[in-house]
C-alpha cells in the first residue's frame, strides 16, 4: 500500500520569500494574475500577519468535501493524498467552491469555458518519486514533504522540544477528519486566519447521513402512498357498491323513495 | 441585501400594478366598454357567483341579486326564505340569504359587496317563488354596490358560467351516481328536491361539498335563524 | 387574446424592457463569461441565479406535487379543479429552473454529464437526477391536457391509465429533492450563519415547500381569476389556506425547537444585520400569515386569503435568499449584491413564466376541464340531466 503523503508547514520557519509560489507557477504553467491570495492563477499564496507568514493552499483533506459534493465526480482523492480535479467532467456548478471548508477552489471567472483551479499536490512529480515543487524550493524547510505518519511524529517532537515556543496544536491533524497539509505555529492559529472551531468529523458524513436515508424514504414513502391510495380508492368503491345494493333492495320493496 | 432587493422588487411591482389600475380607472371609457355598449342594446348582463347567486347589472348604481337554479333544486321546495334586512351591508362572498326546507338550510353568498336597498318581500312570503323562477320573479335583493367594477372580475359569465353550472351538475351526479340512476329509470323528476332522497347525515355531507355555509337546525322557529345569522355579524 | 393584449399594455411595456435587458445580459453571459456578467467571486461562488432561479424556483413549483397527491392519492376529489393549473405552474417552474441553471453553470453544455458520470455521495447529484426525472413526470402529467386539446384520444386514455403510478413517483421524487435542496447546505456547518444552518435543513425545506406550494396555488388562482375573468373556487382555496397554516405551524414549532436544541436562541437578539433579516423572514413569512390565515373569517375572505397566501410566498422567497446568500456573507467576509445583468436575467425568467402561463391558459384546457376526449357514463348523465331539467 502506498503510504499517505503529507506536508508539514512550520509557520515559525517561513521567512516569506515566496519561493513556493514562484516555483508553483512555473511547475503548473500558471499565468500572471492575482497573487496576494489564492486565485485561479495562484495555487498557493502567502498571507502576512504582523510579520508572520502563512502559506495557503489546498489542504488535500483525507475525506475531502469537494470530492463528495461534486455531482459528476470531477474530483478524486488519490491513495497517496493528492485531491485531483478533472476539468473534462466538470459542469461548472461550483458546489465544490461553496462547500470546501477552507475556501480553496478558485474559478476562472473570465473564461467562457472556465475551470476550477487549485493545488494539485504536484501529483505528477509525486508519481515520479519527486517531492512537490514548493517543498523542494523552500529554502528554510518551512514546507517539508514526507509520509504523513512520520511528519506527525516529527511535528510532535518539535512541539515538545520547544513547548514555550509552539502552540501545542497541529492544525490539520483532525480538522474535518484530518488533512494532508499540517501546520504548526508559535502564534495562536485564530490570529492567523485559521478557523479553529471546525468540526472533527469529515463534512461528507453530514450529507451522507441525509443521503443514506433515501432508499428507506423511497421504500416507506412508496408503500405509504400506495397504501393510502388503495384505502381511499377502495372506500369510495365500497360506498358506491353499498349504495347501489341498498337502492336495489329498496327498489324491489316498492317504487320510488323519491317523489 | 439581496433579501431587501427582492422585497423592493415585489413592492415596486405591486405599486406599479396599483398605479396602472388607478390610471385605467380614470380613463373615460375603455375600448372594451364602448364595444360592449354598442353590441348589447340590452345593456344587461348576468354574472354568476360560485356561492350560488347571480347579479344582474342594468345600471351600476343598483343591481339585482338572486339565487341560482342549483341551490333551490338541491334543497327542494323552500319552506322559508330568510333575507337580510334592508339598509344592512354585505361583502362579496358573505352569507346573503338562507334557503330553508324543514330542518335543512343552505346559504347563498353575496355576489357583490354593498348596501341592501330592498328585498323581495313577495318571495319572502311565498318562498316557492324562488323554486319557480330563480332568475326572474324569484330575485331576492337589490344592492347598491360599493366595489362593483373590481368585484365583477371574480364572477363568471357567459360560457364560463354555463360551464360552471354543467360542472356543478356533473359533480352532483358523480357524488351519488347509483341513486340518481334508479330515479332516472323511474322517469321521475329528480332534479327538484334532490336532497329529499338523503338522510340528514348524508345530506349534510353532500351539501357541504356544494355550499360554503349549510346546516341542519332542529328548532323550527324562524327566529333561531335570525339569531344565528346575526351572530355571524354578517348582516349588521 | 385580443382582450389580453388590450388590457395589459402597461405590463407589456415593462415586460418588453425586461426582455430587452435580459437579452443583452444573455449575450454578455455567454460571450464574455460569468465574470463579466455577474458579481460572483471566489468568495461568493453562488449568487442570485442559484439562490433564486434554482433553489427558490424549485420550491415555488411545489404546488404541483402537493395538489396531485391530495387529489389522486388522498382522494380529495373536490380539489380536482385546481389540479391542472397547479401542474402547469409546476411544469413551467421546473423548465424555468433548468433555464436558470443553464445560465449559472460554468459549462452549461456539459449539463448532461450528470446522467452518465455518477457520484452518489453528492447531494447535488441526487437533486440533479430527481429534477430530471420529476420534470419528465410533470411532462407526462401535463400531457393529457395537450392530448385533450389535440383530441388524441388514445394517447389521452393511455396516459390517464398510469396516473396513479405517475403521481406516486412524482411525490416521491419531489419529497427527495425538495428536502435535498436543504441537504445541499448540510455540508457547510461553519460557513452558514447559525440562524439558518441546522441539521434539520432538509426537513425545513420540505415542510416549507409544501406550505408554499399551497400558497402558490392560491396566489396564482387569484391572479388568473383577475386576468381571465374567471370565478374562484373560494372554498377550495381557503381549505388550501388551512393546510398551509398547518404546515407553517409545524415549521415554526420545529424552528423554535431547533434553535433551542442548538443553543442558538441568543442569535435571535444579537444586534446584527443577519438577525434583522431573519426576523423579517419569520415575521413576514410565517408569523403574520399564520395569524391571518388561522382566522376563519379572514381565510374565507377574498382579500384576506390572498394577502395571507402572498405573504407566505414572499416569506418563503426571503427564507431561501437568506439561506443561500445572507447566511454566507459573514463567513465569506464580503457582501454580495447581484449585478444588474443577474437581476435582469432573473426578471426575464420570471416574466417569461407569466407569459407562458397566460398563453397556456389561453390555448389549453387548463381551467375548463372538459371530459370531451373520453365520454364517460357521467357525461351521458349530464346530458340526460340537462334535458330533463329543461322539462317543465
Ligand atoms: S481543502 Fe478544499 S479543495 Fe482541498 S481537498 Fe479539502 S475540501 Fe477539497
Ligand atoms: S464546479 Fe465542477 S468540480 Fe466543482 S462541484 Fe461542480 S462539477 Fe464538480
Ligand atoms: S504542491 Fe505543487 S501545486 Fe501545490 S502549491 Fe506546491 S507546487 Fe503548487
Amino acid at each position: 500500500m502506498i503510504k499517505k503523503k503529507a506536508m508539514l508547514i512550520d509557520i515559525t520557519l517561513c521567512v516569506g520569500c515566496n519561493a513556493c509560489q514562484v516555483v508553483c507557477k512555473e511547475e503548473n504553467g500558471l499565468m500572471e494574475g492575482e497573487e496576494q491570495r489564492l486565485s485561479a492563477t495562484a495555487y498557493t499564496a502567502l498571507n502576512e500577519y504582523d510579520g508572520t507568514y502563512v502559506r495557503r493552499m489546498c489542504q488535500h483533506c483525507d475525506d475531502p468535501t469537494c470530492v463528495s459534493v461534486c455531482p459528476v465526480g470531477a474530483f478524486t482523492k488519490t491513495a497517496a493524498g493528492p485531491v485531483l480535479y478533472d476539468e473534462n467532467k466538470c459542469i461548472g456548478c461550483r458546489y465544490c467552491m461553496q462547500a470546501c471548508p477552507f475556501q480553496v477552489p478558485r474559478y476562472e471567472w473570465d473564461s467562457t469555458y472556465p475551470r476550477v483551479q487549485k493545488c494539485k499536490f504536484c501529483a505528477g512529480r509525486l508519481e515520479r518519486g519527486l517531492q512537490p515543487a514548493c517543498a523542494e524550493a523552500c529554502p528554510t524547510g518551512a514546507t517539508k514533504f514526507g509520509d504523513r505518519d512520520e511528519l506527525i511524529k516529527e511535528a510532535y517532537e518539535r512541539l515538545q522540544a520547544e513547548p514555550e515556543k509552539y502552540v501545542q496544536k497541529i492544525y490539520g491533524l483532525e480538522e474535518v477528519g484530518g488533512t494532508s497539509i499540517l501546520y504548526i505555529s508559535s502564534v495562536p492559529f485564530e490570529q492567523l486566519g485559521f478557523k479553529t472551531t471546525m468540526s472533527k468529523v469529515a463534512l461528507p458524513t453530514l450529507t451522507w447521513n441525509a443521503l443514506s436515508k433515501i432508499p428507506s424514504v423511497v421504500a416507506v414513502g412508496g408503500v405509504f402512498l400506495y397504501g393510502v391510495w388503495w384505502i381511499t380508492n377502495r372506500r369510495t368503491e365500497v360506498q358506491q357498491l353499498e349504495r347501489k345494493l341498498k337502492e336495489m333492495e329498496e327498489g324491489s320493496n316498492g317504487q320510488g323513495t323519491l317523489n | 441585501m439581496v433579501v431587501l432587493l427582492v422585497l423592493l422588487t415585489i413592492v415596486i411591482v405591486i405599486a406599479l400594478q396599483l398605479y396602472a389600475e388607478a390610471h385605467r380607472h380614470t380613463q373615460p371609457a375603455s375600448r372594451l366598454q364602448q364595444i360592449r355598449s354598442s353590441v348589447e342594446p340590452l345593456a344587461t348582463e348576468r354574472f354568476i357567483h360560485p356561492g350560488h347567486s347571480w347579479v344582474e347589472v342594468k345600471e351600476p348604481k343598483l343591481v339585482t341579486v338572486g339565487v341560482d337554479d342549483f341551490a333551490p333544486r338541491f334543497i327542494g321546495r323552500l319552506t322559508s326564505l330568510l333575507l337580510p334586512e334592508e339598509g344592512g351591508t354585505v361583502r362579496q362572498g358573505d352569507k346573503l340569504a338562507a334557503l330553508r326546507r324543514g330542518n335543512r338550510v343552505v346559504w347563498t353568498a353575496a355576489p357583490v359587496s354593498g348596501t341592501i336597498v330592498s328585498v323581495n318581500h313577495e318571495a319572502e312570503t311565498r318562498p316557492s317563488l324562488v323554486n319557480e323562477s330563480p332568475y326572474n320573479k324569484g330575485w331576492i335583493v337589490r344592492i347598491a354596490p360599493t366595489n362593483l367594477r373590481l368585484e365583477l372580475r371574480n364572477l363568471l359569465r357567459g360560457i364560463s358560467a354555463d360551464r360552471w353550472r354543467d360542472a356543478l351538475r356533473m359533480h352532483l351526479i358523480q357524488s351519488f351516481v347509483p341513486r340518481i340512476g334508479t330515479v332516472l329509470q323511474d322517469g321521475g323528476t329528480y332534479v327538484d328536491n334532490i336532497g329529499d332522497a338523503l338522510t340528514d347525515e348524508q345530506w349534510q355531507k353532500v351539501a357541504s361539498e356544494f355550499f360554503t355555509f349549510c346546516s341542519l337546525i332542529d328548532d323550527q322557529s324562524p327566529t333561531t335563524l335570525h339569531a344565528q345569522n346575526d351572530e355571524e355579524g354578517v348582516l349588521s | 387574446m385580443n382582450k389580453l393584449i388590450g388590457k395589459i399594455t402597461f405590463w407589456k411595456v415593462v415586460a418588453g424592457l425586461i426582455f430587452a435587458s435580459g437579452l443583452y445580459a444573455t449575450y454578455v453571459r455567454f460571450v464574455d463569461g460569468l465574470g463579466a456578467s455577474t458579481n460572483l467571486s471566489d468568495e461568493f461562488p453562488w449568487g442570485l441565479w442559484v439562490g433564486f432561479d434554482v433553489i427558490t424556483g424549485v420550491g415555488l413549483a411545489a404546488g404541483g406535487f402537493t395538489i396531485a397527491a391530495m387529489v389522486y392519492i388522498f382522494n380529495l376529489k373536490r380539489f380536482e379543479p385546481i389540479v391542472r393549473p397547479a401542474i402547469l405552474t409546476a411544469f413551467l417552474g421546473y423548465l424555468l429552473v433548468i433555464v436558470g441553471l443553464m445560465y449559472d453553470l460554468g459549462r452549461p453544455l456539459h449539463i448532461w454529464h450528470a446522467i452518465i458520470m455518477w457520484n452518489p455521495r453528492s447531494v447535488m447529484f441526487e437533486v440533479a437526477w430527481c429534477v430530471m426525472l420529476y420534470t419528465t413526470v410533470l411532462a407526462l402529467e401535463f400531457s393529457p391536457i395537450v392530448f385533450e386539446r389535440l383530441q388524441f384520444n388514445k394517447a389521452y386514455k393511455a396516459i390517464k391509465r398510469v396516473t396513479i403510478p405517475l403521481v406516486i413517483v412524482g411525490v416521491l421524487l419531489s419529497t427527495l429533492h425538495q428536502s435535498s435542496l436543504g441537504s445541499v447546505y448540510l455540508i457547510v456547518p461553519d460557513k452558514l450563519h447559525p440562524l439558518w444552518y441546522s441539521p434539520y435543513l432538509p426537513l425545513f425545506f420540505y415542510i416549507s415547500a409544501i406550505g408554499v406550494g399551497c400558497a402558490m396555488v392560491i396566489v396564482e388562482s387569484f391572479l388568473s381569476s383577475r386576468a381571465f375573468h374567471r370565478g374562484l373556487e373560494m372554498n377550495l382555496l381557503s381549505q388550501l389556506g388551512k393546510i398551509s397554516v398547518v404546515m407553517l405551524g409545524v415549521y415554526l414549532t420545529l424552528k423554535v425547537v431547533d434553535l433551542l436544541e442548538r443553543n442558538a436562541v441568543s442569535h435571535l437578539f444579537a444586534f446584527r444585520y443577519e438577525t434583522g433579516l431573519y426576523w423579517l423572514e419569520m415575521v413576514i413569512g410565517v408569523i403574520v400569515p399564520m395569524l391571518l390565515l388561522a382566522r376563519k373569517k379572514i381565510r374565507e375572505n377574498y382579500n384576506g386569503l390572498f394577502a395571507g397566501a402572498f405573504l407566505v410566498v414572499v416569506g418563503f422567497v426571503l427564507n431561501r435568499m437568506n439561506t443561500t446568500i445572507t447566511g454566507f456573507e459573514e463567513w465569506a467576509g464580503t457582501t454580495y449584491f447581484p449585478s444588474w445583468m443577474e437581476i435582469s436575467v432573473t426578471l426575464s425568467i420570471v416574466a417569461f413564466g407569466f407569459v407562458a402561463f397566460a398563453l397556456a391558459a389561453q390555448y389549453l384546457p387548463i381551467f375548463t376541464h372538459e371530459e370531451h376526449a373520453v365520454s364517460s357514463p357521467a357525461d351521458e348523465f349530464t346530458k340526460d340531466l340537462k334535458l330533463v331539467s329543461q322539462m317543465p
